[in-house]
């Protein structure tokens, strides 16, 4: 009696590492701090990955996601933080759903249409964040102050905890 | 509901302020000082930090699922040691100072002493008292007196060091000093027989009564709960809750469809169905506030802008975009009748009933306990357009008895997965598998009490047959035919040939089907039901072949009974039964079984004189007195024991030593108990039994 394989779902997990990878290398041309966070990141949740550990795989993202915070905050370019910071995201949501489909149907059932699925929804609305925001920054720089933007962030982040 | 209001207000506030900054910056310019600035930043980096703390407190919320491809997991007996130890102590009283668990073992000394050892009971009752019972010092002084022989304080650390507990050392060397009193030699793996032990066979011995003569108060003497002969569900482990499910709680509609077994309709009925939320995107709102956080307080864009992708994520995750709808299963089956070891293909699929795309459907067969999956998953994961179908194959192993597919599990998800629903949904299938039994090689070893008609009861007396059995002076009325002419016209003497007279069993077998008798010593190896519903079926064979009238009977909570018969009709009947009953499914029925119910009921069918072959592995002590109480009115009752018995553990040990001391008590109660090792086949065992019967 073989117990089931519960290992987290192969192409997810294989998205997951390539959208880490991508963000890692990303912010990690810009400052060598960002590059530290970013590969410990990546090492975390590829370790996590391998596991199928959910804290592991959030704490990697999380260290991604800092690094390439930090390549933003030390006036850093805007689209490679913007491509690094949606990549931390993607490996965040797909890192999970493969644990969580590893969990629930194991590694034996076919689940490709379902994971092909949700990779192409979660990319289409990173990209899709990541233009918008890339907009708002080549509108602001035509003149409108840095407060419009601060002050309609800020309103969208309220108004979504309200409505939510 | 209060917190949330403020968020509204301030986020509206935080969008006039934005359109003021936009259209009018002069005005803005006003309120966005380095203090306020410094303000919002922190704040926003604060909600962040309370955003990780929530998605660590409350993490995922996903549903877990079943494992339907894996056969109920088979146990050997006393897989639970205290409920062996409460066999050998009854509803004795206990000492203040001992714990159940030595009272209980020193019982069990005592009981192999007292039949294996050569003491008597009050010798026994002292020898474990002041420990000279055994060399083993931690046995002696776990279950000795204060006379007794203490463990030296140089063991007591050696086994500190060793990072074992002392006490369970004890109970370890304690057990298996009692086995190997018990003359139970260590199992190999698969296990050879620890079966042909030389034991007492002298009836009417006063040792007859296991342990049931120390206590004449209790009259069933290790009855742990004082309810007569039940036996109460042990919980063997096997059913995974599908009984919980059918309860109907939300939208059942409770109707069984009777389609019939190769259904192929959309016809599933749900059963249950359930919705919440899994948190994947819990935390997400992190990016967004820590991004523009800190993008405030450095002034840097590309800081500021990391708040978009988070609000955007946000958003998503709050959008609930194609949320979970109706689906429907279907099932199909390639050989709804398969035969015993053969394959058969179970191909079951989804289809999207609702009218909107369903992104995430993920599907968990209900495959029938007792069958495991040799090929392909019950599992699939898709994405169904409206109207659309996947489906999933796999593969079962054909194996006896009526296999019914319990209900699918149905996890649906919404797109962003941060919903999930689960339901049951059933749609009637099974699997049925009759196996056909062929006849041994062995004559089965009856009791030597037999009716009036000619058959296959070999007795001891000369008379009318087929074999020699010995030649005699020729007395007036012997038939012509068996005068020995040859001798006749060689000597002048008028000699007799005798035959070895034969004469036909009424024969019951009984099959033990109790919770009790769902062990074996393999994991994922058959039960001692399977193994004895196998061997009713072959002696069933065996027997009628020769003549005999055989019937059959289960002892269970659901009714078996087949009266005495043979013939085509009769054994088609009974091969049936085998396979179909569910008194004796693969797995076990819920409920109590009484024995004393039983042993009235059998009374009454069974005519005066039938023999009773009660196959049974001897896991408790009803087992035993079911047969000792049958024999004592008059059925002569021949035991076989499927030995299902491991080694692995004390409670497993002490569990033999329980199963080889009741062996020992039927025997010397005068009744033949056949003890077959897991790893023989019947036929030899019946040899080795014949060969000592004829010896």
């Amino acid at each position: 009696m073989t117990p089931i394989d519960r290992r987290p779902a192969p192409l997810s997990r294989w998205a997951s590492f390539l959208a880490a990878l991508v963000a890692v290398g990303a912010s990690g041309l810009y400052s060598y701090p960002s590059l530290a966070l970013g590969v410990l990141g990546l090492s975390i949740l590829s370790l996590a990955l391998w596991r199928g550990s959910n804290a592991g795989v959030t704490t990697g993202a999380f260290a991604i996601f800092l690094g390439a915070l930090l390549t933003g905050a030390w006036a850093g370019p805007v689209v490679p933080t913007l491509v690094s910071i949606t990549g931390a995201v993607l490996a965040w949501d797909f890192g999970v759903s493969a644990i969580g489909l590893g969990a629930q149907l194991g590694r034996e059932a076919e689940t490709g249409r379902l994971e092909g699925v949700h990779l192409a929804a979660s990319t289409g609305i990173g990209v899709a964040s990541a233009g918008i925001g890339y907009g708002l920054y080549s509108a602001g720089t035509g003149g409108q102050p840095v407060a419009a933007l601060i002050f309609l962030l800020l309103s969208a982040v309220l108004l979504l905890y309200a409505l939510g | 509901m209060n917190r949330r209001t403020l968020a509204l207000a301030g986020g509206l506030v935080a969008f006039a302020l934005s359109l003021l900054a936009i259209f009018d910056s002069g005005l803005a310019r006003l309120g966005l000082d380095r203090l306020l600035v410094t303000v919002i930043g922190l704040f926003a980096i604060l909600l962040g930090l309370r955003a990780i703390q929530i998605r660590r407190r409350k993490g995922l919320e996903a549903v877990e699922t079943p494992d339907p491809e894996l056969p109920m997991a088979v146990q050997p007996p006393g897989e639970d040691l205290e409920s062996v130890v409460s066999q050998f102590l009854g509803s004795q009283r206990l000492r203040a100072s001992r714990t159940r668990l030595q009272e209980g073992l020193e019982a069990a000394a005592v009981s192999v002493l007292w039949r294996y050892g050569g003491y008597s009971p009050e010798t026994a009752r002292q020898a474990v008292a002041d420990g000279s019972w055994t060399s083993d010092v931690r046995a002696a002084s776990y279950l000795g007196s204060v006379d007794a022989p203490s463990l030296p304080l140089r063991a007591q650390v050696a086994d500190l060091f060793r990072g074992r507990s002392t006490g369970r050392e004890r109970i370890r060397h304690a057990v298996d000093e009692i086995a190997s009193v018990a003359g139970l030699e260590p199992l190999g793996d698969p296990a050879p027989g620890d079966s042909d032990r030389a034991a007492p066979a002298t009836t009417g011995d006063a040792r007859a009564h296991f342990l049931e003569d120390e206590d004449p108060g209790n009259e069933w003497g290790d009855e742990e709960r004082g309810d007569e002969w039940g036996d109460e569900d042990p919980g063997n482990g096997g059913d995974p809750t599908e009984g919980a499910v059918a309860a109907p709680e939300a939208g059942s509609t409770g109707v069984r469809d009777q389609a019939p077994v190769e259904s192929d309709g959309g016809a599933s009925s749900v059963l249950s169905r359930r919705t919440h939320t899994t948190g994947h995107w819990r935390g997400v709102t992190v990016v967004a506030l820590l991004g523009i956080g800190v993008g405030i307080l450095v002034k840097q864009p590309a800081a500021l802008l990391a708040g978009v992708i988070g609000i955007g994520f946000a958003a998503y995750a709050r959008s609930r975009a194609f949320p979970p709808g109706a689906v429907s299963i279907s099932r199909s089956v390639d050989t709804p009748r398969p035969a015993p070891g053969e394959p058969v293909s179970v191909s079951v699929t989804i289809r999207n009933e609702s009218e909107q795309f369903l992104p995430d459907c993920r599907l968990i067969d209900g495959v029938p306990d007792a069958l495991s999956v040799t090929d392909g998953s019950p599992r699939l994961g898709t994405a169904l357009r409206p109207g659309e179908r996947a489906s999933t194959t796999y593969t079962v192993t054909g194996r006896r008895g009526v296999h019914s597919f319990g209900p699918a599990t149905v996890i649906a998800r919404d797109l962003t997965g941060s919903v999930e629903q689960t339901s049951k949904l059933e749609t009637h299938t099974e699997i049925t598998c009759i196996p056909t039994y062929r006849a041994l090689s062995e004559p089965v070893p009856l009791r030597e009490q037999a009716t009036q008609y000619v058959g296959q009861l070999e007795t001891r007396s000369g008379g009318e047959g087929v074999e020699f059995f010995s030649t005699r002076n020729y007395r007036p009325g012997d038939a012509k035919r068996h005068i020995d002419w040859k001798r006749h016209a060689r000597t002048g003497e008028l000699t007799t040939v005798m035959f070895r007279e034969e004469r036909t069993a009424t024969v019951v077998l009984v099959v033990d089907a109790r919770d009790y008798a769902y062990v074996g010593p393999i994991e994922d190896g058959p039960t001692a039901v399977d193994r004895s519903v196998e061997a009713a079926g072959r002696l069933y064979e065996t027997l009628t072949s020769r003549g005999n009238q055989v019937g059959l009977a289960a002892l269970d909570t659901e009714s078996c009974w087949i009266a005495p018969g043979s013939g085509t009709e009769h054994g088609l009947r009974v091969d049936r039964e085998l396979g179909t009953n569910p008194a004796l499914a693969p797995v076990p029925s819920e409920g109590r079984s009484w024995v004393k119910t039983h042993v009235s009921r059998l009374r009454k069918r069974l005519d005066p004189g039938t023999q009773l072959v009660f196959i049974t592995p001897l896991c408790d002590a009803n087992a035993s007195r079911f047969a000792r109480e049958l024999d004592e009115i008059g059925y002569p009752v021949t035991v076989l024991s499927p030995n299902a018995s491991a080694d692995r553990t004390p409670g497993h040990q002490l569990a033999r030593v329980a199963r080889s001391l009741r062996i020992s008590a039927l025997r010397s109660a005068g009744i033949p108990v056949v003890d077959w090792p897991w790893a023989d086949t019947l036929d030899a065992v019946l040899a080795r039994t014949n060969e000592r019967r004829s010896a």
